[in-house]
């Protein structure tokens, strides 16, 4: 008799102590799924922001304002045939620097560069600089900034065409010396740093650093 | 035990009614239990159904966040075209501005230089409910305008459609109106695919290639602004698949800026403008009478010793040579005669049903809205024949002619132009006009031209380039105008496997000092195709290779003079003793 009567305690007792283990477990999972979900957003904000920063990105470095920095600035060329090898034998016997043709590789030089500005009356290039400038108003950018951004890319740019091809030993070496005499677009490739790197623009960025490393704390 | 509270002894049940009575609620009780218990299993139903089929609510909202608004469009090669990105927008409710508003119109004059004080005080007392300021505000001006502290200004960040290369491919992308709807171009074409919910997460390919683009845009506008042409035109067709590489038509606008944008440059010269082509039809001719059999033979003569008088028409060359030419004579010096003597040796029936297989008779195959109707001859006299031969008496669009040109270069099969990515191997089937005998002759030719003859500045060293020019002399009130001109140069290369048509049209352009005068196609049209295969080609897939070329051989001895114009070394010898610095002269 007395057991029957605790055996209905026991049971009591049991609801008591499983149905809250059970309720916490489906919590803890609850409470999982929720930091699961919260990470996931996360997850989408980030590529959110990434295709914002993409695009950004695209638009500042867009191609126009690329080939008018190379026209000022970098003066990389399309490459010529001479450049590319069609075999291990062609580019065994490459002898970059020797024999005539050198004048033809020049005079077949072409520099992609923007329009010049002395067209900027016709109509036509009214719409085209007011492209060139800032196409899109997102963000107006530091110029020194852009221009680091630009340099980067047009350098990547002729790599990127030549590593396409595999198959072509992309005779990088062809490039001659350059002469002696330096010329003022020259000095402006090689003075490229230093207006990058300016004091003012590196502050700038430090600062932009630090105050980040401060939220991120 | 004392009852202190006893209902009246009259008024106590009797046993019978007891009995009664418990029956009564028993049979309540019965209906409350049962009430109960279908208002719990409706619950426990519900419950189970939602646990059963209910969708969790946080997983489609987290998909969404990355879905945009309308679809991306992309290039060949996966670069964005055009993209919904969240932008801020600046706006003002006047009926809740708290400030002084002269003030305010005053501050907001100096932050957002769009508009004078006195439009923006006009604005603010104008009693409208809700104006913007600036769509598409950057941050910092967000942060400017914030600063004025005034409550009656709102932000909001709103999507709106950026292309981030501006106005680079303009034409073919198009724009959106205010509601988000494309107006234009692939916007338009591809609108209810962008928009559809189910399929504007996946971005859609178009068949340019970005890289391409810019390089065919800017020597265009290059060779626009040096020629001070009226207008400009340009397109790279893929010649096994009829995929557009590039196309430009110039002057351009900016897409992400309509408004500011002058709404005649909203025409695309590729496909909404028919020109008269001229001479670059003649290859045309000339790939008939060999598929016809009329020109049996490369060294069938025909005279060009006079001017043609047909009926009161009389046709002229530019390069007299006043002799019997050969059929790729007729091609390198461009003989009007020649080729009108062919013409009528075709015949109304043959030259009229080439032309409409080449699809001249028809609007151009092209996903983009708003195409022109080519000029189609409403009669074909005799001299209708003979002047079509040559690109005149019918007007179509360039990219009518790029897509004859691919098919005359590629084996012959004629396959409608497309600005959709196609991927490799599922290129439509098209159909057939030339012979795969007549295209390789074609090939021939067409490089002979320019080795030879009038092309001569679109030899692109190692890109084996053939073409053909043509400059045609604009049709204006009572007659041709002698002194503008259409200039045009197609072209195809490599010319030993060709794989892309390169087509740049300059209209109207007046001779400078580099070309001596000449406003002519070899001229000012030839050279910007030179540079634009010089700056494509290689992307394009194309490896630059001075040692190949197409077979002449058998087509060079039929040439009166067969030296060529540009020998691969001979011209090297002249300039060896000066090296050019890079940078130093372009």
């Amino acid at each position: 008799m007395a057991i029957k009567a605790l055996n209905g305690l026991g049971w009591y007792a049991a609801g008591l102590i499983v149905a809250p283990g059970c309720y916490l477990v489906s919590s803890m999972v609850a409470a999982e799924r929720t930091r699961v979900e919260a990470v996931e957003r996360a997850i989408a904000t980030a590529h959110k922001d990434i295709r914002q920063l993409e695009t950004e990105f695209d638009t500042r470095a867009n191609l126009a304002q690329l080939e008018r920095w190379n026209g000022e600035v970098m003066r990389y060329t399309a490459p010529t045939p001479q450049q590319f090898l069609a075999s291990d034998t062609a580019l065994a016997s490459l002898r970059a620097l020797e024999g005539d043709g050198m004048a033809e590789r020049y005079a077949a030089m072409v520099v992609p560069e923007g329009v010049p500005d002395a067209a900027a009356e016709t109509p036509q290039a009214v719409a085209a600089s007011a492209v060139a400038t800032t196409p899109v108003k997102v963000a107006a950018v530091k110029a020194d900034a852009g221009k680091a951004v630009a340099a980067v890319v047009t350098k990547a740019a002729p790599a990127a065409a030549v590593a396409s091809k595999p198959q072509l030993a992309a005779a990088a070496a062809v490039k001659p010396v350059k002469p002696a005499v330096k010329t003022r677009r020259e000095e402006a490739v090689a003075m490229l740093d230093r207006s990058l790197l300016k004091d003012s623009s590196f502050g700038d960025l430090m600062k932009g650093v630090r105050a980040e490393a401060r939220r991120a704390r | 035990m004392t009852v202190l509270v006893a209902p009246a002894p009259r008024n106590r049940t009797r046993p019978g009614n007891r009995q009664a009575g418990l029956a009564v609620a028993h049979v309540r009780l019965m209906i409350l239990a049962l009430l109960f218990a279908a208002g719990i299993s409706v619950i426990v139903g519900r419950l189970l159904l939602l646990a059963l089929f209910a969708e969790p609510a946080a997983a489609t909202s987290v998909n969404a966040m990355l879905v945009p608004l309308r679809g991306d469009l992309i290039d060949r090669n996966g670069a964005p075209l055009a993209r919904t990105i969240d932008a801020w927008s600046i706006g003002v409710r006047p009926d809740k501005v708290i400030g002084d508003k002269a003030e305010l119109a005053r501050m907001l004059a100096a932050t957002l230089p769009g508009k004078s004080e006195a439009e923006y005080a006009k604005l603010l007392s104008s009693g409208a409910r809700f104006t913007y300021l600036q769509r598409r505000a950057v941050p910092e001006l967000v942060a400017a305008v914030h600063a004025l502290g005034e409550p009656g200004i709102e932000f909001a960040r709103e999507p709106q459609r950026l292309y981030p290369q501006a106005s680079l491919g303009a034409h073919v992308l198009g724009y959106l109106d205010f509601d988000g709807k494309g107006v234009t171009g692939m916007e338009l074409a591809l609108d209810k695919q962008l928009t559809d919910p189910a399929m504007r997460g996946k971005p859609v390919a178009l068949s340019l290639d970005l890289r391409a683009q810019a390089a065919l845009e800017s020597e265009l506008s290059a060779a626009m602004t040096s020629f001070t042409a009226k207008g400009a035109a340009g397109v790279i067709l893929d010649v096994a698949s009829g995929e557009v590489v590039a196309m430009a038509s110039l002057p351009t606008f900016n897409p992400n800026n309509i408004k500011g944008s002058n709404p005649e440059h909203f025409r695309n010269n590729v496909t909404q403008s028919v020109y008269e082509l001229g001479s670059t039809f003649k290859p045309l001719t000339m790939a008939f009478a060999i598929e016809t059999g009329v020109a049996p033979s490369m060294a069938k003569r025909y005279d060009a010793t006079a001017p043609l008088q047909v009926g009161g028409f009389r046709i002229r060359d530019d390069h007299a040579q006043k002799r019997w030419l050969n059929i790729p004579e007729t091609l390198i010096h461009s003989s009007n005669i020649a080729t009108a003597r062919i013409a009528d040796e075709l015949g109304k029936d043959r030259m009229e049903s080439m032309f409409r297989k080449l699809g001249f008779d028809s609007r151009p195959d092209i996903e983009l809205s708003g195409n022109a109707a080519p000029l189609w001859p409403k009669y074909w006299a005799r001299t209708t024949v003979m002047t079509t031969a040559y690109g005149h008496g019918i007007a179509v669009t360039p990219l009518h002619l790029a897509s004859a040109y691919a098919a005359l270069v590629n084996g012959g099969v004629w396959r409608p132009a497309t600005l959709r990515k196609i991927e490799p191997g599922k290129a439509p089937a098209g159909r057939r006009v030339i012979s795969e005998a007549t295209s390789a002759r074609m090939r021939q030719l067409m490089r002979l031209i320019v080795t030879h003859g009038t092309g001569g500045k679109a030899d692109a060293p190692g890109y084996r380039v053939g073409g053909k020019t043509g400059t045609a002399e604009v049709p204006g009130a009572g007659g041709y105008k002698r002194n503008q001109n259409v200039s045009t140069f197609a072209a195809a290369f490599p010319m030993d496997a060709p794989r892309y048509v390169v087509l740049v049209m300059l209209d109207s352009p007046v001779g400078n000092a580099q070309t001596f005068g000449f406003s002519t196609a070899g001229w000012t049209a030839a050279p910007v195709v030179n540079r634009v295969i010089m700056r494509t080609g290689a992307m394009l897939g194309v490896v630059p290779d001075e040692t190949r070329d197409v077979n002449v051989a058998d087509v060079t001895p039929l040439l009166w003079k067969a030296e060529p114009k540009n020998k691969p070394k001979g011209a090297a010898v002249a300039a060896a003793t000066r090296i050019v610095a890079p940078g130093a002269d372009e």
